[in-house]
């Protein structure tokens, strides 16, 4: 399996706190990666890093092979890693289209190519089988589960290689939740890319997920395979 | 039955429509304010009083221009006031003891105020002071520059140039047209532009913004510099009023301003709202100011009801979410 992101010993400290000790982990191509670990484990922390929004203070991290150095998340997101956060981090008085491209606007003569940035939206929407019903419609009047349509379609304008999911379905109602996943999933194997999320459900992690790594104190204690472990294990391996 | 759903789903619709537009509930404001106007003070509509209205209202709305960038991002400048007054003095200096030209004084205060709403945004993102501490201590600041500068006394201004600018073009006031310029000039670049655009995002999600790797610092210290710029060119329109710079000029003009921009529907939580508020702002401030003035209402009770005038538009604002977000 080809390697697409290789993590080598990533260390963070926010002042006495050690968020991170030494992580190393791979993620393959094709491969939706699960991170379980109790608050504090420094799960959001390492999504964090590999988005370009924190430095780490030493490790590599490593994208198809060749070093990755973020400045910020823009560099990260250039590269192809895109993050979909718990609170959606959009900006509800900006429109659907606004928000979709935030950051990475499409301009002609410096001026915003509002035009061009409707019909692209309105090709990604149709290719992933999406519906929102006015562009323009500024994001604070969209419902929880629309909002988070537009956060994932941010994420997927520009084909990703690598997703990061902060809990996506942290702020979501379960049946919001079961078709959130069941799309990140589906998107995953159908284009190829790979993705990472951290979530505290664990039966929707054993369902979803390739892979499981359990992070404690900073660290990365155990590997295992969903069809191999259960909620009870896990949650053992968190606390112990 | 079915009529009426439909009616009701149409009412639903502009409901939606006009709650969506920010701008809307303050137009609605200004049109009544207007039609009271006409009933209670029809001296209101007279074309002299009218064309002294715009002229009052050019140098509150273009320093509210600015002022509506910083409330944009989410902060505040109280310091708009105090650059008015010293730009009002040091243009005066300059056309009066330096033999300026009115364009090259112009400039030089913008670019004079320019400087001072860096240095506020500076201080707001490097040094990381909260802008209503760092602008109030440029309120003081500056006002004193003004005072120093002019040794505390009027500079009376006899450039047939500079006073030939209080003049009237096309029926209206030069400084009024000033005013329009500079205002449609900066309205194509908010709206038309990634720096227009990301003003309101870092308002509206100042996390967000900075989590998809959007450069805050540098829009909020665009956002103070703008403002900066804006209140020194009130300042010159002020001297231009005036004929003459006054070196307390400006003094608690930041509360009108930044009134204007609040009654205009902008939140002071900043991300809602578009420039053209500001217009709408000014126009209502200045109008209620006018309207009490022609009804022989005195200058006691106009605070009071400045003051009420407020707290009604930020009620207005709060019931369609755009305040309390």
């Amino acid at each position: 399996m080809e390697e697409l992101l290789r993590v080598e010993d990533v260390r963070k400290t926010f002042g006495a706190i050690q968020a991170l000790r030494g992580v190393d982990l791979s993620l393959y191509r094709g491969e939706l990666l699960a991170i379980v670990g109790d608050n504090g484990a420094g799960k959001s922390t390492l999504l964090k890093i590999i988005a370009g929004i924190y430095p780490p203070d030493s490790g590599k991290i490593l994208v198809e092979g060749r070093e990755a150095r973020f400045h910020n998340p823009m560099d990260a997101r250039k590269m192809g890693i895109e993050m979909v956060f718990q609170d959606f981090m959009l900006c509800p008085d900006l429109d659907v289209v606004s928000n979709t491209f935030l950051g990475r606007e499409i301009t002609s003569y410096q001026f915003l190519n509002k035009k061009l940035m409707i019909k692209m939206l309105k090709e990604k929407l149709k290719d992933l089988k999406f519906d929102i019903p006015d562009f323009k419609k500024k994001v604070r009047f969209l419902s929880g589960g629309q909002q988070q349509i537009v956060a994932i379609l941010r994420t997927l304008m520009f084909d990703p290689k690598i997703l990061l999911l902060d809990e996506p379905t942290a702020n979501l109602s379960a049946a919001a939740a079961t078709e959130v996943m069941a799309f990140i999933k589906d998107l995953i194997k159908s284009r190829n890319i790979s993705g990472i999320f951290v979530a505290h459900d664990l039966p929707s992690i054993i369902k979803y997920s390739d892979r499981i790594l359990v992070m404690r104190h900073g660290r990365v204690i155990a590997e295992r395979m969903p069809e191999e472990t259960s909620t009870v294990e896990l949650v053992q391996l968190m606390r112990a | 039955m079915a009529r009426n759903s439909l009616a009701l789903k149409i009412l639903h619709g502009i409901k939606e429509k006009y709650q969506s537009i920010d701008e809307l509930k303050s137009l609605t404001g200004l049109i009544a304010l207007f039609a009271a106007a006409a009933v209670f003070t029809p001296k209101f509509y007279l074309p002299q009083n009218l064309m002294m209205l715009l002229g009052q209202m050019s140098v509150m709305a273009t320093s509210a221009v600015g002022e509506a960038f910083v409330i944009l991002t989410g902060s505040i400048d109280l310091s708009v006031g105090s650059i008015i007054g010293l730009a009002n003095v040091v243009s005066a200096i300059l056309i009066s003891q330096y033999n300026f030209s009115p364009y090259m004084a112009l400039f030089t205060v913008m670019v004079i105020g320019g400087f001072i709403g860096l240095a506020n945004g500076i201080s707001v993102t490097k040094l990381k002071i909260p802008s209503f501490i760092v602008t109030l201590a440029t309120l003081t600041i500056v006002r004193g520059a003004a005072y120093l500068i002019s040794g505390g006394l009027n500079i009376p201004v006899y450039n047939e140039q500079f006073l030939a600018l209080n003049e009237v073009l096309y029926g209206v006031p030069i400084i009024f047209w000033i005013y329009f310029v500079s205002l449609i000039a900066i309205l194509i670049f908010f709206e038309t532009t990634r720096l227009g655009l990301y003003t309101r995002a870092v308002g509206s999600n100042e996390i967000a913004v900075r989590n998809l790797g959007v450069d805050n610092d540098g829009i909020k210290n665009l956002a103070f510099t703008m403002s900066g710029l804006y209140s020194a060119l009130a300042g010159f329109m002020l001297g231009v009023r005036l004929g003459a710079g006054y070196p307390h000029s400006g003094i608690g003009y930041e509360l009108d301003v930044i009134a204007a921009v609040v009654v205009g529907g902008i939140a002071l939580t900043g991300g809602s709202g578009s420039l053209i508020a500001t217009f709408i702002g000014a126009m209502i401030m200045t109008s209620i100011l006018n309207i009490m003035v022609l009804a022989g209402i005195g200058a006691f009770v106009q605070y009071v009801v400045r003051g009420m005038v407020l707290i009604l538009a930020a009620l207005a604002m709060r019931r369609v979410g755009v305040i309390v977000k």
